[in-house]
């Protein structure tokens, strides 16, 4: 087997587990409970179509379950001693990291293709521009594979869920919130170019640009990447 | 030529924190041997350990297995080490089979041998009736064994094993010490524990280690022939004054020192004495001349017994000198401390 059957067999045991255990479904009911609420208030009020504030408002869910679905993937294996047995192995820090992304990335996807019922059940009683839709919902799981790649350096942090939750909560909420910080020239400009909801802006208004696509994708590794240095350099100092 | 080590630990250093961590360990294992890293509590065992298979980097120092070295080539000695660490880390909320499916998925074992291989081990570790039960639900002793399992299912040339009897019930320890004998027959095998008759049982050779270094290392054989410089001693106890018992034995060839470790008035009149052959005395030599010279004096001798080095005695001899040793370092620094308070006033 090669290098890639490591990160593969890992990502697919995080896979598992995460929906052996009752959180993972938890929070799938609440987020299509909070979904449908979304759904009947912004759509059935106002008798439109248009499904960009249902998926601006699960967006902004995320802040609140990526924390809890990451929490536990690195912190835990460091508080039962299980990351000594992965390390001893022949598998690289780096395919480790990556494998439990992967398996976390797979069980949000399922969360939003979940979400794909809304646009689903409104195309039965009017006219939903897929392009807008498709545009939204590729934001909204770029959106979420940010938020989950910041929860998963969170994890690598502490051996302390609770911690770990806490602290990517911060992160999210920095990259979230980076436009309610005041400034001017460079700085504003900056702040409000690394803010999500302003990337994610584009996509809801069906606009799929490549620099926005880099810049998000680029987060992820970039919050990867910090994830495997922190694992690689514990075992150093 | 001799065969090359299965592990070749050369002058091991780690260090973390200004007193913990190991010094200069070296030591091997042979193809065939159990060897047992044998100390105390905090001695620097499982420091050890976690240098060797890679979880922790050495400071200073090399390892290798098979001809591989750690720091070059750190997957090619991982894929040759089977590894059991202290109260193994299993994850709770798999099932044992799918918990060694997983672990041999990592250690490459090619996919079509993979359900063979863990039917093979479980059997060997008897898990079969337990491979559909949540490793959380098991015992102590089960769980011990699916990290034996999960150590051995790539068979690697290289056991490491960290205090696998420690917290065991004694049925299991002894299950335990059987499982790690008859895996010495296909894997070379490195222990640590602080049981000394364990280490004993168990080791061709073992590591003496404590305070982060190592103390003494070889055979049990090997280790106890040098202590008390390798003399053999006699225990006697005659019934006769132990001064003039005391005497006639130091005029024999051989002794080169006689104690008196009772008078004859406080023990019914029968002394109890300590005699030490010479360089090159055997134990045998000493006995018949010591029985025959008493024999002699028409003084009758109710004990005469040779005096096996154990290794006990030696693990004591080591750890204790290291003790006093850090007593008198105590004490100096006392005395340091004082003499620059006095240099202060």
């Amino acid at each position: 087997m090669g290098n890639f059957g490591k990160w593969w067999v890992v990502a697919r045991r995080e896979w598992q587990v995460a929906f052996q255990a009752p959180l993972a479904w938890v929070l799938l009911a609440l987020w299509m409970f909070m979904g449908g609420r979304f759904f009947v208030g912004s759509l059935l009020g106002s008798r439109s179509t248009d499904l960009t504030p249902v998926f601006w408002n699960l967006a902004v869910l995320l802040i609140f379950i990526a924390p809890l679905l990451t929490m536990r993937l690195l912190a835990e294996e460091r508080r039962n001693g299980s990351d000594e047995l992965i390390l001893t192995a022949p598998v690289s820090t780096g395919q480790w990291v990556l494998g439990k992304y992967i398996g976390v990335l797979f069980v949000w996807t399922m969360f939003a293709v979940v979400s794909l019922l809304f646009p689903l059940a409104t195309s039965r009683f009017g006219a939903v521009q897929w392009g807008v839709v498709a545009s939204s919902w590729l934001g909204m799981w770029l959106f979420g594979a940010a938020t989950l790649s910041m929860g998963l350096f969170a994890s690598s942090l502490t051996s302390n869920q609770v911690v770990a939750a806490m602290l990517s909560f911060a992160v999210v909420l920095l990259f979230y919130g980076s436009t309610w910080v005041p400034g001017h020239g460079l700085v504003g400009q900056l702040m409000t170019y690394i803010s999500l909801p302003s990337q994610f802006n584009n996509f809801t208004l069906g606009l799929v640009s490549v620099s926005h696509l880099i810049y998000l994708v680029s987060l992820c590794v970039g919050f990867l990447f910090l994830a495997v240095r922190v694992v690689d350099l514990r075992r150093w100092t | 030529m001799e065969q090359q080590p299965v592990l070749d630990v050369i002058g091991v250093t780690k260090r973390y924190g200004p007193s913990r961590g190991v010094q200069d360990v070296s030591f091997r294992v042979r193809r065939g041997e159990v060897v047992g890293l044998l100390g105390p509590n905090g001695a620097g065992k499982t420091t050890t350990l976690r240098v060797i298979t890679g979880y922790l980097p050495a400071s200073s120092g090399r390892v290798q297995i098979d001809g591989h070295d750690l720091w070059d080539e750190p997957f090619e000695v991982r894929r040759r080490v089977g590894y059991l660490p202290d109260n193994p880390p299993l994850y709770p909320e798999m099932t044992v089979w799918e918990y060694l499916s997983f672990m041999a998925d990592i250690h490459e074992v090619p996919r079509a041998r993979r359900a063979a291989r863990i039917e093979e081990i479980a059997e060997r570790l008897e898990l079969t009736d337990v491979l559909g039960r949540l490793v959380g639900r098991l015992s102590r002793g089960y769980r011990q064994r699916v990290g034996l399992a999960q150590a051995v299912v790539h068979e690697p040339p290289l056991l490491v094993c960290d205090e696998p009897t420690v917290g065991l019930d004694p049925h299991q320890v002894v299950e335990m010490r059987e499982l790690i004998r008859s895996f010495s027959k296909e894997h070379a095998v490195l222990f640590s524990s602080h049981v000394l008759s364990e280490v004993q049982l168990l080791c061709n050779n073992i590591v003496i280690i404590h305070g982060g270094r190592v103390q003494a290392q070889g055979s049990p054989a090997e280790l106890t022939s040098h202590l008390h410089g390798g003399l053999a001693r006699v225990r006697v106890r005659v019934k006769a004054a132990a001064d003039e018992a005391a005497e006639a034995l130091r005029g024999l060839d051989g002794v080169s020192g006689v104690g008196v470790e009772e008078e004859a008035a406080a023990a019914g009149g029968v002394a109890r004495l300590l005699v030490e052959g010479g360089g090159g005395t055997t134990a045998d030599d000493l006995t018949d001349r010591i029985s025959v010279a008493l024999a002699g004096r028409g003084w009758p001798v109710r004990e005469l017994r040779v005096l096996e080095n154990t290794l006990e005695e030696l693990f004591l001899e080591l750890t204790e000198t290291e003790k006093a040793e850090k007593a008198q370092a105590a004490r100096a620094a006392k005395a340091a401390a004082a003499g620059g308070k006095e240099g202060a006033g």
